[in-house]
């Protein structure tokens, strides 16, 4: 079993040095990034620890996977099998009670640890074989995939704008729009396999603007509705909420960019602090787009000659 | 004519290509067999343009992958996405505005499920009729036959047999000696990274005797059974 874990601390040393950072840097970044973000959520949000405890709970989720699941049982009996995941959910949902704590949130803190263990010991549903109905099933992959993956995101972004019109929040309202807009720029976060690109009867150019054009069609379905009731119920804020409806169609042509500028790897820790850069201080845009354009017509050329 | 020449490719030191050359005729079958490791793989991913090689390729369209349909041995598939949506994406990939899968669905496969959880032969399945919906000119099926039912068998030989009619080429690679007697044209032995030998139909049964003969020998009696 310590074998086990000594393997899953080297995975994610190799993940980092992957992504061209030292591993030892890699970790005090993660650290600081966990501390830095959890500090920013308890700032910003209301009812931040519910966000804190589903956001959480969601982490510990992804170890349970049944796949994942299956191959441990597999691998090892059926004790060690057992310990093996009550170590892992517990190792995964730690740091997060620990900020709890730190928080005064106690309660919180110890319900995230029994839920943690809980879910260590309930098999976790296979959900899918339930095959979730999307509304972009025309337009294959990343907004189908993405919309089953995230559904969640835009069901809370609906509850929050519902929320923000009812206490007349307009900080809230528009915060709905910005987390669907997130939401669909994670749907391009991570290179496909090679083939799904293969395919394409294209050259870099156009296929990145196919790519852009989709992911337009399907952020105009989900934001622009969105938009259109954060700026007909606050019409004296008209201008913040247009740009921020725009911005995010410059935000998701980026990240498109960005990850073929690194196609078939994943976005190098520097590209994808320019990426993040970008998003903070949009004028930069100006100068990303096209850079990150030409590094992704680089990089696809040996695959789209 | 699709004509190879002197198609090599190295893994640093180790050279799995080493001057390959070979012309494909429309309207043909052609069978490449040879241990795992002997580079059809390797091969199938240089003519397809998924690896870079050395030497030519010429072909009557170029570039040659935009008329290409490649099966992979185990083909992958994004998560979340059903049968029916692959379909649709390949579709895409070449411009064409197919979506009527259902009627031709030939394996009887459930489109509205989820592609990542298939079964070894119906992934296989998805994935060999996602490049026929394609209309290409050049078809490269690495193991076809591998993990599939004994029904879909015939209907893949049925589909190769129709391929050849309509003068596709067609590039198969299988470790079932029978299926590609079967529907080969001519079979190529493939031994480090050279085509050692070209057989014709009249000669498959003795290519067959040689690879048993080569390849199993006496081996399986160095292993300590019971």
């Amino acid at each position: 079993m310590t074998f086990y874990f000594k393997l899953q601390f080297l995975r994610l040393k190799r993940l980092l040095a992957e992504s061209g950072l030292p591993p030892a840097i890699g970790m005090i970044l993660l650290v600081i990034g966990f501390v830095v973000g959890s500090m920013y959520l308890f700032y910003k949000v209301d009812f931040a620890s519910w966000a804190y405890l589903a956001i959480a709970l969601f982490a510990v989720a992804q170890a349970g996977n049944k796949s994942r699941t299956d191959q441990l049982l597999l691998l090892f009996p059926r004790k060690m099998y057992w310990n093996i995941r009550i170590r892992e959910n517990l190792f995964i949902a730690l740091p997060f009670a620990l900020f709890l704590v730190a928080q005064v949130h106690y309660l919180t803190a110890a319900g995230l640890l029994a839920l943690a263990l809980s879910l260590a010991i309930v098999p976790f549903p296979n959900l899918l074989r339930f095959t979730f109905p999307t509304p972009f099933k025309w337009i294959p992959f990343e907004l189908p995939a993405g919309f089953r993956k995230s559904w969640w995101i835009f069901a809370v972004a609906v509850f929050l704008l519902v929320k923000g019109i009812q206490v007349n929040n307009f900080g809230l309202s528009l915060a709905a729009l910005v987390l669907s807009q997130l939401a669909m720029m994670s749907f391009y976060a991570l290179p496909e396999m090679i083939y799904y690109v293969w395919i394409y009867a294209r050259r870099p150019g156009p296929f990145l603007f196919h790519k852009i054009r989709l992911a337009w069609l399907g952020l105009s379905l989900i934001t622009v509705p969105l938009g259109l009731v954060v700026i007909f119920s606050f019409p004296e804020q008209l201008a913040v909420s247009a740009a921020i409806l725009i911005l995010g169609y410059l935000f998701v042509a980026t990240m498109i960019l960005a990850k073929y500028s690194a196609f078939p790897r994943e976005m190098s820790v520097p590209q994808a602090l320019l990426f993040g850069l970008s998003v903070w201080f949009p004028p930069m845009l100006l100068i990303m787009l096209p850079v990150f354009y030409q590094q992704a017509v680089r990089q696809l050329n040996a695959i789209l000659p | 004519m699709i004509r190879l020449h002197e198609i090599s490719k190295a893994y640093g030191n180790h050279q799995v290509l080493d001057g390959i050359n070979l012309d494909l005729s429309p309207g043909h079958v052609y069978g490449i067999v040879g241990e795992n490791g002997a580079g059809k793989t390797t091969l199938f991913r240089c003519i397809a343009g998924l690896e870079p090689c050395q030497g030519t390729i010429q072909a009557p369209t170029q570039p040659l992958k935009d008329h290409t349909g490649f099966l992979p041995t185990n083909p992958e598939y994004l998560s979340r996405i059903t049968g029916w949506e692959y379909l649709k994406l390949m579709s895409i990939a070449r411009d064409l505005r197919e979506d009527d899968f259902a009627a031709q669905n030939v394996f009887d496969l459930p489109l509205d499920q989820y592609a990542q959880t298939y079964s070894t032969g119906m992934k296989k399945k998805l994935a060999l009729m996602g490049i026929l919906l394609q209309k290409n000119d050049l078809f490269i099926l690495d193991e076809p036959f591998n993990g599939v039912d004994i029904h879909s068998n015939m209907i893949i030989q049925d589909l190769i047999r129709k391929l050849r009619s309509l003068k596709k080429i067609i590039l198969i690679s299988s470790h079932i000696f029978a299926t590609l007697q079967e529907s080969c044209d001519s079979i190529h032995l493939l031994q480090a990274g050279k085509i050692a030998k070209s057989v014709l139909p009249e000669d498959f049964g003795v290519l067959e005797e040689q690879m048993k003969t080569f390849v199993v020998g006496d081996r399986i009696n160095r292993i300590r059974l019971g």
